[in-house]
């Protein structure tokens, strides 16, 4: 007998042991993942985070409406609201929901591997980048959402693969509503249920009925946003196809202030044109494929069609595909493994372990906020909502008050977003003599209109002032802390 | 306005550098079995020190 009852249990005990070698590695591997993620996850927030704890703090009807008049759906707005409401707001807890979907990223990442069938080192080393890739690290540090929609939209492949339904629909859904452009993955992968038959007619019938009717009222939101976007948006043209391999190298090796850039660029280089001398073999196993290729392709031609939207944040939930794409590529042959795989984990490390040990990612930028000499008295006055909200942070305890801008200044918010945010809007003449010394915070960057620094040439000139504290200065930008000591009788001229 | 097209500049740049590096790997790849077939450790040699060399520049300039 081939298999007697001896050999079964030898059999049977080895499956055992090799299943809790991976659970163990797993642990181990979420483990160090968490290590990595920890560091310095209390860092000072900025301007988007900010917007995002600011928004946490609202009373739900006026984070509802803030949301309505922005440019992303509020799925994610309200997950920390109900953070707030459970464990306040830190910089800890506004970053827990992210920290959490990056750790879940790398198992679901791992059952993506074997219901691809991948052969063994594929996977782990797939789930290796996923562990280590400095992108991941940033995302699951980051109080966005963009974390939560790169595990939505792998879920929701995951339900896919596996034949899942209700966990295909309930992720699409939640994807759909984290962010706008979880549109075109989620397309794709519909698009793959369909051909590839995943289900019976009737089931998909249904399936594709609940997603539907589940994304209406978003859909409808989408529909509205669109215009806030097309009217007011600041993301670079999409003018050379560079564009699209620095954004894939972004997704596994963005780090802030990364300075291994040359290096990571010969590894990416390399690892597509990997993918593209296989594409014989990616053609009798398209799935993966399908799934990088056709959501590049749908944003690329919205960047050139429509509008600027090719960054690497918003391909993020490329990001986990992409990896067991190029983990299936580069462990087929041994020189492959020598050219590619080798050399890419130790950059990626030198990346993810130079933000501990030399200060290179995530920094912790909370110095300024104390350090400024405000006294009672003071006030301060931003050119600009973003440092407004940041400042608000981190200096409630200061009246602080912000341009009323409104002349579709780019990377700004909407009047009634303001407005239902609160927001402290005056004209800088007409609270002058409020306070009796303010602290003028401007950031000449490339989204700052040239109106809003002709604004700030007319303060620095028409009141006594001084530039105290510089912020920021290199090639893109230029921030100031400006002491103005107003005195009314200037104020009263104007 | 200065930033914005510095900003733009670099980000130009990159794509740029990028694009050319993807050529050159291609380029490779399209004599991928003149190259390593016959100078298959020469080639891998050759790659290797250019990561080396790139992740050297990296670090000196992390370091400065």
């Amino acid at each position: 007998m081939l298999f007697t009852s001896q050999t079964f249990t030898r059999y049977a005990s080895r499956f055992t042991l090799h299943v809790s070698f991976a659970k163990i590695s797993l642990v181990g591997l979420l483990v160090a993942g968490l290590a990595l993620r920890l560091w310095r996850i209390d860092a000072a927030f900025w301007y988007d985070e900010a917007f995002s704890a600011a928004l946490a703090k609202l009373p739900l009807e006026r984070l509802l409406a803030a949301t309505v008049s922005d440019v992303h759906p509020p799925a994610y707005y309200l997950l920390l609201w109900l953070v707030n409401q459970a464990l306040g707001v830190s910089e800890m807890t506004m970053r827990l929901p992210s920290l959490l979907a990056g750790l879940a990223l790398i198992l679901v990442v791992y059952r993506l591997g074997q219901a691809l069938e991948m052969s063994t080192p594929a996977v782990w080393v797939a789930v290796g980048m996923t562990i280590i890739a400095p992108f991941q690290i940033y995302y699951s540090q980051e109080a966005r959402s963009y974390a939560l929609l790169m595990l939505a939209v792998a879920l929701a492949a995951l339900g896919l693969l596996e034949r899942r339904p209700w966990l295909f629909v309930g992720a699409s859904l939640a994807a759909l509503y984290l962010h706008h452009m979880a549109a075109p993955f989620i397309c794709v992968q519909i698009l793959l249920a369909v051909t590839a038959r995943r289900w019976p007619w009737p089931k998909l019938a249904v399936i594709l009925g609940c997603i539907g009717i589940g994304f209406l009222p978003g859909a409808l939101l989408t529909l509205y946003q669109m215009g806030q976007i097309s009217g007011n948006y600041w993301i670079p043209p999409l003018t050379s196809p560079g564009r699209i391999i620095s954004t894939l190298d972004d997704l596994i090796f963005f780090s802030p202030g990364n300075t291994f850039v040359l290096a990571s660029g010969l590894i990416t280089a390399l690892g597509l044109v990997l993918l593209c001398v296989d594409w014989r073999y990616w053609y009798d196993r398209p799935f993966l494929m399908l799934v990088n290729v056709l959501p590049v392709a749908i944003i690329a031609a919205a960047s050139l069609l429509w509008q600027p939207v090719f960054i690497s944040r918003i391909v993020a939930p490329l990001a986990p595909f992409y990896y067991l794409w190029l983990a299936e590529s580069v462990t087929r042959s041994k020189w492959r493994w020598l050219m590619w795989s080798i050399p890419a984990g130790i950059t990626i490390l030198l990346i993810a372990l130079a933000g501990p040990l030399a200060g290179m990612g995530r920094q912790p930028g909370k110095d300024i906020y104390s350090t400024v000499p405000i006294q009672p008295g003071d006030a301060v006055y931003h050119a600009n909502v973003g440092s407004y909200l940041i400042w608000n942070y981190y200096r409630p305890d200061v009246p602080q008050y912000v341009w009323p801008n409104e002349n579709g200044l780019d990377q700004s918010l909407s009047g009634p977003t303001k407005a239902a945010m609160g927001v402290s809007q005056a004209d800088f003449d007409t609270v002058a003599c409020s306070a009796r010394r303010w602290w003028l915070i401007y950031f000449n960057n490339p989204t700052t209109d040239k109106i809003e620094m002709d604004y700030i040439a007319h303060l620095e000139r028409d009141y006594p002032s001084e530039r105290v504290v510089r912020l920021r200065s290199d090639s893109t930008a230029e921030a100031w802390i400006v002491r103005i000591e107003p005195s009314c009788s200037v104020q009263a001229a104007h | 306005m200065e930033y914005h097209d510095a900003w733009l500049t670099l980000i130009d740049q990159r794509d740029q550098v990028y694009l050319w590096l993807f050529i050159a790997a291609a380029v490779g790849m399209m004599w991928y079995r003149f190259l390593f077939n016959r100078y298959y450790w020469a080639t891998l040699a050759v790659y290797q020190s250019l990561i080396v060399g790139a992740l050297v520049w990296g670090g000196l300039q992390l370091a400065g």
